[in-house]
């Protein structure tokens, strides 16, 4: 198998070694055609929540709910976790796979401590101010547009496993690269959704 | 001889793949370090209630569509050759995006 | 509505160029009309609910962007006319669908726009005026559109051409049968009865009407029946297809009925639209390669994405069922466990897939030749 397949595991590894291979263009592609989905389905989301902002049934609003201190903190880690995941795709492209490993363990723990986070979140809304899914329209828009990030995250930490558990013995090669650089997107794209919540639901629920 | 011609010219080959991708790693940190000034400033503008009301959300939705555009091109690399197709689907998207919440605030403003 | 008619589109094209001998009338126009109707079909659907109380601001919006729809779709029921028009017309199953499209398609398209004018919707709407409407534009569109695309590619997918006689006889009753029962709901509608009863009330002046729509639904299932029966005749007697039954003008019928499970050996070099037409007015009538033979790369089959949508299916229950009933929560969280375990297992096999060997294909080409 791995005869018929040596293409696949050259002994020096081209400058991009996620584009090289038919499969890897057809990731790269197909990732972003989905994104370019998520963007829409994010969109309907927020369009949503900016709908029912203000329908808060006699319920808390946003500017009594939300304290800019953790949203900062979540908001840095996820950054943070943006740039280390562009440091794993610098040393994938030298072909330096430790390096890379390494790197994106570090973005995986700062997606945990993200997520982390907002769970305190959620749990410190549902309980202390009796704010959850069914209790207004507007905190079912919030934790529709919110949790839905927050899925997002869960899967590319899961996702992130997976991939590092998988390859952890065998190095990088054309096989797997397109792997990595498509979660690396994906990851991206997570923070942009990021910087929209961020600003749309908790800074200017603050500003009103 | 011409093994090793072709082994220089591997190593030339490599030590200039690396100088490129050392390049594209300065740009992408500076890209980073503007991102969270963006961020800094976005949180500070809020946190302090420095700036008039009316300013305030363009303010931040302008930071926010930089910060956005800092992560598809420099992150993600969509200003790079050979990404036509996706900056086709991402526009795309936000075109669709773009409409979705026109309509939904259409509706729920008049 | 537009995401299930697009296709058949395509598909209306290909038939009415192909028994016409004719290349498609304004190609370009007809590609940009369906983007137009693509992009403007994802902005038009507050068109449902014009009587919800959305303000005058959005409801015209939105009925202009409805109303506008019916140019690029115009332009390409004019374009199939054009198409059709001087061509060598031949008349058989697969075209009668077609032709029967274009009236039947029109139709609903008409009392779209009127629908569309949200003043008028007032009073169309939740009547059978929308069902006739919406009747005309999927049956009458849509359905007519797969059953021309199933004549057309019955013998290119199974190896067999659909017998001609119980086709033309499968159409005349669904066609009939399809007009008697829609038409005569438009007046059903404006007389007043409302849509999504199971019921309505006797002596309202709405029974004939009923009866001749539940006579035409008859009609309409004996044509259905019909076809299976069809389907069936052909299966277990009907006559072999060649590779080019209809005397194609498109890639597919250059390849052998059913095509090879890899479809082609070489790339095939294309020189213009109509690749293969091309060829058989200027070339030797078959495609001429496009690349060197060489090894071809498949992937390998894979059960695991039926089982993913399995779990998926499970999981849906399990969301609309939870509020009512606790112990569908099992459904939800097992569904959801399988698909992302069968995804697990998907990302944790290497899948490298398979190549055929030139061999193979040199023998499949020495094959064809003969």
């Amino acid at each position: 198998m791995s005869q018929e397949h040596s293409e696949l595991f050259p002994d020096v590894l081209p400058a991009e070694p996620e584009k090289v291979t038919l499969e890897g263009q057809n990731k790269f592609f197909g990732l972003w055609f989905f994104l370019g989905g998520e963007t829409v389905l994010f969109a309907s989301l927020f369009g949503t929540y900016l709908a029912l902002k203000n329908s808060t049934a006699g319920g808390p609003s946003s500017d009594e709910l939300f304290g800019l201190g953790l949203v900062f903190l979540m908001t840095m880690l996820l950054l943070v976790s943006s740039l280390t995941s562009v440091y794993a795709m610098y040393h994938m492209r030298n072909g330096d796979y430790k390096k890379m490993v390494l790197w994106l363990a570090i973005t995986g723990l700062l997606g945990i401590g993200f997520l982390g986070a907002e769970i305190y979140e959620f749990a410190h809304y549902i309980i202390e101010y009796d704010f959850n899914f069914r209790s207004s329209a507007f905190g079912s828009g919030f934790f529709a547009l919110v949790g839905f990030h927050g899925g997002h995250v869960l899967f590319g930490i899961c996702w992130l496993t997976t991939l590092l558990i998988r390859n952890a013995k065998r190095g990088l090669n054309l096989y797997n690269a397109p792997k990595f650089n498509t979660f690396s997107l994906y990851w991206h794209f997570i923070d942009v959704v990021w910087v929209f919540i961020f600003t749309v639901v908790y800074l200017m629920g603050k500003v009103g | 001889m011409t093994d090793q011609v072709s082994n220089t010219s591997n190593k030339e080959k490599e030590a200039y793949k690396r100088q490129k991708s050392k390049e594209e790693m300065q740009k992408q940190l500076i890209s980073f370090s503007l991102m969270i000034g963006f961020t800094l400033i976005a949180f500070a503008i809020v946190a302090t209630d420095s700036v008039e009301k009316i300013y305030i959300i363009p303010i931040l939705f302008l930071m926010a569509i930089v910060q956005a555009g800092f992560q598809f091109y420099y992150f993600m690399h969509l200003k790079d050759k050979g990404h036509e197709m996706p900056a086709v689907l991402i526009f795309g998207g936000v075109w669709a995006a773009f409409l979705t919440l026109a309509g939904l605030i259409v509706i729920t403003w008049w | 509505m537009y995401i299930l008619i697009l296709p058949l589109f395509g598909l209306f094209s290909d038939v009415f160029s192909t028994f016409s001998r004719k290349r498609l009338f304004g190609y370009t126009a007809m590609v940009f009309a369906t983007m137009l109707i693509a992009f403007l079909g994802f902005m038009v659907w507050a068109h449902h609910m014009f009587t919800v109380g959305l303000g005058p601001v959005a409801n015209s919006i939105f009925a202009v962007g409805t109303m506008a729809i019916a140019v690029p779709t115009g332009i390409k029921i004019f374009n199939w006319l054009f198409t059709m028009w001087g061509g060598q017309v031949t008349i058989n199953s697969a075209m009668l669908w077609a032709l029967g499209f274009i009236p039947s398609f029109t139709i609903g398209g008409m009392t779209g726009v009127m629908l569309g004018s949200a003043v008028a919707d007032y009073q169309f709407h939740d009547t059978y005026f929308v069902v006739a409407h919406f009747h005309y534009v999927i049956v009458g569109g849509t359905v007519f559109g797969i059953f021309s695309a199933l004549h057309y590619w019955w013998p290119k997918m199974f190896g067999r051409i659909l017998n001609e006689t119980l086709g033309k006889i499968t159409f005349w009753f669904f066609f009939f049968g399809f007009h008697l029962t829609f038409f005569i709901q438009h007046f059903l509608g404006l007389m007043g009865m409302p849509r999504r009863y199971w019921v309505f009330l006797h002596d309202q002046g709405l029974d004939l009407g009923n009866v001749i729509s539940s006579i035409g639904a008859f009609l309409m299932g004996v044509g259905v029946v019909v076809f299976l029966y069809n389907i069936v005749h052909t299966a277990v007697k009907g006559e072999k297809a060649s590779a080019d039954p209809w005397d194609g003008r498109t890639l597919e019928w250059s390849v052998s009925s059913p095509p090879p499970y890899y479809n082609f050996e070489q790339l095939p070099l294309v020189r213009g639209l109509d690749p293969l037409w091309i060829e058989k007015m200027e070339g030797d009538g078959t495609m001429p390669p496009g690349e060197p033979l060489d090894d071809v790369h498949m992937p390998n089959g894979s059960f695991i994405p039926f089982l993913m949508g399995l779990g998926f299916f499970v999981a849906g229950f399990g969301f609309i069922y939870q509020a009512d009933y606790t112990w569908t929560y099992l459904l939800l969280y097992g569904g959801m466990a399988f698909s992302i375990g069968c995804m697990v297992v998907r990302s944790l096999k290497d899948d490298y897939g398979y190549h055929i060997p030139k061999e193979e294909l040199q023998k499949a080409l020495e094959g064809e030749a003969k």
